[in-house]
């Protein structure tokens, strides 16, 4: 746990040189906006903006990955444990929070007015709120347009990679994540990429209900029931579970490693808003396009 | 023996009647009937697992008793309060717990909480009491010491301080000298031979000081107490003065053993010995 | 001393029952075969026979194998510490593993695929060095060395809590883990349970002699011609590897190794060799007989609560039903400390002591890092910091004082020094509270959390005083009660993560503790329920001074022994909920500050509760304090900082006792 390298003295003063008019909801290029959560991370910096701090943000790099995070941006610790002296000492005029962290509200109000937007709720798809929620952020920041320029940009990219995998039209998909080399965690419908796996023509294999997001660890042996999916594994994947599996009796007569209906993708924020959407989508039919050419890795996790 | 029909004669400090004992199917103490007036050194004898112990404790409180009804002064034990009863009658258990730091002074101290009570202030009387205790079990150099760094010896007196600062006039005594060598045996044994009959203390208390004391010893219990009551297999075998009890015939039956006795050659008291 | 007294029930026949508990795991396991979903498609019958081959039977043969070899580490710990509530879990042997697990798999990848099993063992083997190193001034006296478990044990899962939250990766096999799930791909894990197990066995049955005369105390033993102590050693190596390479393959389950032995005792089996050949056996169906009803009761979507967590719920009430069973050491060991040092001035002490906790308070608001480096906050700066900093700093030093004084009392209470508020139930009951208000809620608020937390608080508290008070409120059966409850809370905890979602995320960051959330309002609410639960041990501290002298000697001073333990215990719990809202479950202050204060020579009651409130106070402060600044902005949880400070130190202080008495 290092400090994130948002912290240079040059990036303070570049922020310190750009600090605008504190208090009101400022607009335009003085705009000073917090986040706390990732997936508005994501969306902020998808139409644009940059954030003058945001929490976590050596982890988001790995996690997410896209987009890429300015070295401006201040990096406010954890979290569920973000420093508020230091959000302080950043000194934004709008902080954007979420549900998860509804329980800190107060003690970020003593810093600046708080904008929470929830992506993320039991019984919501969260496509739909995903853009809503960059409606929303353009509605507050005064950038509309930039909302609707992200919106339209990921709904094109989808509608392309549709076209794309035209060919896979209907073809049952299995997203997962490996836990140890016996367990998986699964993304059902109600999932962001459950959600994109539908807009992308592609069928959901797992057809139980998950609480929107990943159920509960789920045996290796379950993936016996779905002998025509096609596997995509989320990075990261346990360098142990790798090891191991690649020697697997049972891994290896799946008939889906057998046949090499297997796509290990790099990794995607779950939790994320359009940009991982978006991500997602693009890994996901690059993967799909290229199944003929993995021809020969097997089952190798690597 | 008394008869179990018959009314407590005044004066008895402790009636028992019909005081019984059982774990389980297992009688530890058969129905006892017993009178002691106050004012006397008791000495309870006999061998192990007779029942001494559970008798005390039944005494102190510390066990209630099956079946039967002990009376403390006329009044049944249940029916007085913790403190009230704690001011007329003490008890040192078996072993000594460890006292954790304190030192002789606040340990005897802690004699008084019967009369001040968990909110009460230590007035200057309790005061009194504690240094008076001190100096009666020949503690007074080692006002400040800690218990625990004390001698087997001195640390049965400190403790023999904490019941005199109660201020009771009942002592219950469970072998107050088993893990002492003999000279601190005998310092121990002589405090309580001269509290026996002593004005017990105290505002509004009258009547002599009762000391009921268990002791393994029956020679040093012959020496220190007035009477003796003999217990083997949970009935009480005997009961009577010293030398009443100190004949062979008797300390056979309590003891299985074969015994004589003897006058002591300079005091007179009687002896006994194993043939 | 260890053996348990049980009403008699040798003539059960335990071939009989065994037959019978064989036959249930038999039918189970033929229920579970039945229900195999049918697969479609042209590979189903080939597939079919792999699930069987490759899934189904090395899950069966794991069940029964770990389950031996955690009854068999479970005999032989029991037998060579003559403790019968010792096991693999109760020692801190696997939260020990588990925690080197999760450290290498943070800092170390390599470590793990070198040698997972190595790595579980050197954790084991530290956790059960530092859990003896702690009881060893007490001689091992049961209770005491399970309670050092316990701590250890939640200090290792707040450490895992920490790392976690830190890391973000690779969390979710860590969550499966914790709560010890069984599914099985291929043979390894039980071919290599199985290898253990059967040199593990060999190794015992050599050691059958010795272990008879581990019956015997040391002297006696000793006096025969036994190497006690290397033996001692030898043996509880054996153990420990025993529960460690189960640790490695398939997490952490539960109480199997307290529960083995103990039905093997009330099966009949008196003599070692018995012992040794029931535990493994009964331990062995146990897991499967569990592990089959997990998976009957499996939904599509997964296990509903992990095979680990399920037999770990049963660790509590088993440890309830072996108390009435446990011998209370007779005369309690002398806990002399061996520094008679007394402060002839404790008042002034006290003063001193309050006036470090304000400079400490002082030093927490003025001095610290912003985002260029360390400055001293003045003027301006300060106003706008002190809005963050006071509420952190109020709710440290209260929840410190609390903790301090909650440990206070307990060891006057039980005469134990290593009797913390942690182990009172009280904290896991708050974060079963809190789990629950996160599971059914998706965001809830702070006063929701608050109110959940302190339901869950006050649940725990009932139960306790419940049990306490049936089983006649020995200071020991209130610790194990205490530790029961503990146990069944912390199993909750695990299945609740290893349900995973968002919900998970909170609750690791309230086990690793941490007063960065606190409000300025709770903050004065803390402070208030502070003062109101410090201000009667003023009045209390006689009790206190009288009841570390045992039951015996109180009741004839007249102290009405029943009610003021109840008070006394209350207002601990009470004490411990509040102040485990904010930092967590552990922080080991409730240990440090009591030691510290007896280290300075405080003596009286009275004088000793308020010192270790002041000195806890002063140490969470400082804590607090290093939390924020230590890896600014990221900040470190309180808890576990204080645990990581105070812990090196209170086994150095209870250790440097042990050599000097032991």
């Amino acid at each position: 746990m290092r400090s994130g390298p948002g912290l240079s003295r040059r990036a303070l003063l570049a922020a310190a040189a750009t600090l605008a008019a504190p208090g009101a909801r400022a607009q335009g290029a003085a705009l000073r906006v917090a986040t706390i959560d990732w997936a508005l991370l994501e969306t902020l910096l998808g139409m644009g903006i940059t954030p003058v701090a945001a929490a976590e943000l050596v982890l988001f790099r790995t996690v997410a990955v896209e987009p890429p995070v300015p070295p401006s941006v201040i990096d406010i610790g954890l979290r569920g444990a973000p420093n508020f002296e230091a959000l302080r000492l950043a000194r934004p005029s709008l902080i954007f929070s979420s549900n998860y962290y509804a329980e800190m509200e107060p003690k970020l109000r003593l810093v600046a007015p708080v904008e929470t937007i929830s992506i993320y709720r039991t019984g919501d798809p969260p496509f739909a709120r995903a853009e809503a929620a960059a409606v929303r952020i353009g509605a507050v920041t005064g950038r509309e347009d930039a909302a609707r320029a992200l919106i339209a940009d990921v709904t094109a990219q989808l509608v392309r990679d549709r076209a794309n995998l035209a060919g896979h039209a209907g073809r049952p998909v299995l997203v997962l994540n490996l836990g140890d080399a016996r367990h998986f965690r699964v993304f059902g419908a109600d999932s962001l990429f459950g959600e994109v796996l539908g807009r992308l023509g592609l069928a959901n294999a797992w057809g139980e209900r998950t609480s929107y997001a990943a159920s509960a660890p789920i045996g290796l042996e379950a993936l016996a029931r779905f002998p025509e999916a096609f596997l995509i594994v989320l990075r990261p994947v346990p360098p142990d579970a790798a090891r191991v599996l690649g020697q697997s009796v049972l891994w290896n007569a799946l008939p889906n490693i057998r046949d090499r209906r297997l796509a290990v993708l790099d990794s995607v924020d779950p939790f994320g808003g359009l940009p991982a959407a978006a991500r997602f989508a693009r890994l996901l039919s690059a993967a799909l396009r290229a199944e003929g050419d993995a021809a020969g890795r097997g089952g190798d996790l690597g | 023996m008394v008869d179990p029909a018959r009314p407590a004669p005044a004066g008895a400090l402790w009636s028992l009647c019909e005081v019984a004992f059982t774990l389980g199917e297992r009688a530890i103490l058969s129905p006892l009937t017993l009178d002691l007036p106050a004012g006397r050194v008791y000495g309870l004898i006999g061998p192990n697992g007779s029942g001494k112990s559970t008798l005390l404790k039944m005494m102190a409180r510390q066990l209630a008793p099956s079946s039967g009804e002990l009376r403390f002064d006329d009044r049944p034990l249940g029916a007085w309060s913790g403190r009230a009863f704690a001011r007329e009658v003490a008890y040192m258990p078996q072993f000594m717990p460890a006292s954790d730091g304190m030192n002789v002074r606040e340990l005897v101290s802690l004699g008084r909480y019967p009369w001040h009570g968990a909110l009460g202030r230590f007035s200057p009387e309790d005061e009194a009491r504690v240094e008076a205790a001190i100096q009666r079990a020949g503690l007074a150099p080692f006002r400040e010491r800690a218990v625990d760094s004390l001698s087997g010896g001195e640390r049965q007196r400190a403790w023999l301080a904490l019941m005199l600062a109660q201020g009771a006039r009942c002592l219950l005594l469970d072998e107050p000298t088993s893990a002492l060598d003999i000279a601190h045996q005998m310092e121990v044994l002589a405090i309580l031979r001269e509290l026996g009959g002593e004005a017990a203390g105290g505002p509004g208390q009258a009547g002599a000081m009762t000391v009921i004391v268990i002791l393994h010893d029956i020679n040093l219990a012959a020496r220190t107490c007035d009477a003796l009551l003999a217990l083997r297999g949970g009935r009480l075998l005997a009961h009577g003065p010293c030398d009443e009890i100190m004949e062979p015939e008797r300390l056979r039956a309590i003891y299985g053993l074969d015994m004589g006795v003897m006058a002591h050659p300079v005091s007179g008291t009687p002896m006994s010995y194993v043939l | 001393m260890a053996e348990l007294t049980l009403p008699r029930p040798a003539r059960r026949r335990p071939l009989h029952i065994g037959l019978a508990l064989g036959l249930l795991g038999t039918l189970l396991f033929a229920l579970v075969l039945a229900r195999q979903p049918t697969l479609a498609g042209p590979d189903a019958p080939a597939l079919q026979q792999l699930l069987l081959w490759h899934s189904l039977l090395p899950r069966a043969a794991t069940a029964l194998l770990a389950g031996a070899a955690l009854g068999l580490s479970g005999a032989l710990l029991q037998r060579v510490l003559r403790n019968p509530i010792a096991d693999p879990s109760t020692l801190g042997i696997a939260a020990g593993a588990q925690l080197a697990l999760t450290l290498a798999m943070a800092f170390a990848p390599a470590l793990l695929a070198f040698s997972r099993e190595g790595t579980a063992f050197a954790g084991g083997i530290v956790a059960v060095a530092l859990v003896l190193a702690m009881s060893w001034r007490r001689g091992f006296e049961p209770v005491t060395v399970v309670v050092a478990g316990m701590t250890l044990s939640l200090m290792a899962g707040a450490m895992s809590a920490a790392l976690i939250l830190a890391r973000g990766d690779y969390v979710f096999s860590l969550f499966i883990w914790g709560a010890g799930a069984l599914h099985q791909q291929n043979w390894q894990p039980a071919l290599l349970v199985g290898t253990r197990l059967a040199l593990g066995a060999a190794a015992a049955l050599l050691l059958l002699r010795p272990l008879d005369l581990m019956t015997l105390d040391d002297a006696a033993a000793r006096s025969l011609g036994a190497a006690v102590q290397g033996m001692r050693l030898g043996i509880i190596a054996l153990a420990v590897w025993l529960a460690a390479s189960v640790v490695s393959q398939v997490g952490v389950i539960g109480f199997v190794g307290l529960a083995a032995p103990a039905f093997a005792r009330l099966g009949g089996a008196r003599r070692p060799g018995a012992l040794l050949l029931a535990s493994p056996l009964i331990g062995a169906l146990m897991l499967w007989i569990t592990d089959s009803l997990v998976q009957l009761t499996a939904s599509d979507g997964g296990d509903l609560i992990p095979t680990g967590a399920a037999v770990g719920l049963l660790g509590g009430p088993l440890l309830l039903w072996l108390l009435p069973r446990l011998p209370v050491s007779a005369p309690r060991q002398p806990m002399a400390t061996g520094h008679t040092r007394r402060l002839r001035r404790p008042g002034r002490a006290l003063v001193l002591l309050a006036a470090g906790a304000l400079l400490m308070a002082a030093l927490a608001l003025l001095a610290g890092r912003d985002l260029e480096g360390w400055a001293l906050a003045t003027g301006p700066l300060l106003a706008e910091l002190a809005a963050f900093r006071i509420p952190r700093i109020v709710a440290a030093a209260a929840a410190g004082g609390l903790l301090g004084a909650a440990g206070a009392i307990m060891q006057r209470l039980t005469g134990n020094p290593l009797a913390g508020p942690e182990v009172l139930g009280v904290s896991a009951g708050a974060g079963v509270g809190l789990a629950i208000a996160l599971t059914l809620s998706p965001a809830p608020s702070a006063a929701l959390l608050l109110a959940a937390s302190a339901g869950g608080a006050l649940g725990a508290l009932a139960l306790v005083l419940l049990m306490a008070a049936w089983t006649g409120f020995a200071a020991e059966r209130l610790l194990l009660c205490g530790i029961a409850l503990g146990c069944t809370g912390l199993a909750i905890l695990s299945a609740v993560f290893a349900a995973g979602g968002p919900g998970s995320f909170r609750l690791l960051a309230w086990m690793s503790g941490s007063t960065d959330k606190v409000g300025a309002n709770e903050a004065w609410m803390l402070a208030a329920c502070a003062l109101v639960l410090l201000l009667p041990v003023a009045v209390l501290g006689r009790w206190l001074d009288i009841l570390p002298l045992g039951a015996g000697v109180s009741a004839s001073l007249g102290v009405p022994v029943g009610a003021s333990q109840l008070i006394l215990t209350l207002l601990a719990a009470l004490m411990t909920g509040v102040a485990a809202f904010f930092v967590g479950p552990l922080s080991l202050v409730g240990l440090i500050g009591p030691h510290l204060a007896r280290l300075s020579g405080f003596v009286s009651g009275r004088a000793f509760v308020f010192a270790s409130a002041l000195i806890g106070a002063g140490v969470l402060l400082l804590a607090d304090w290093l939390a924020r600044m230590l890896a600014f902005p990221y900040q470190l949880p309180t808890g576990l900082l204080a645990a990581l400070v105070g812990g090196p130190y209170l086994i150095w202080l209870l250790q440097r006792g042990g050599r000097r008495h032991g």
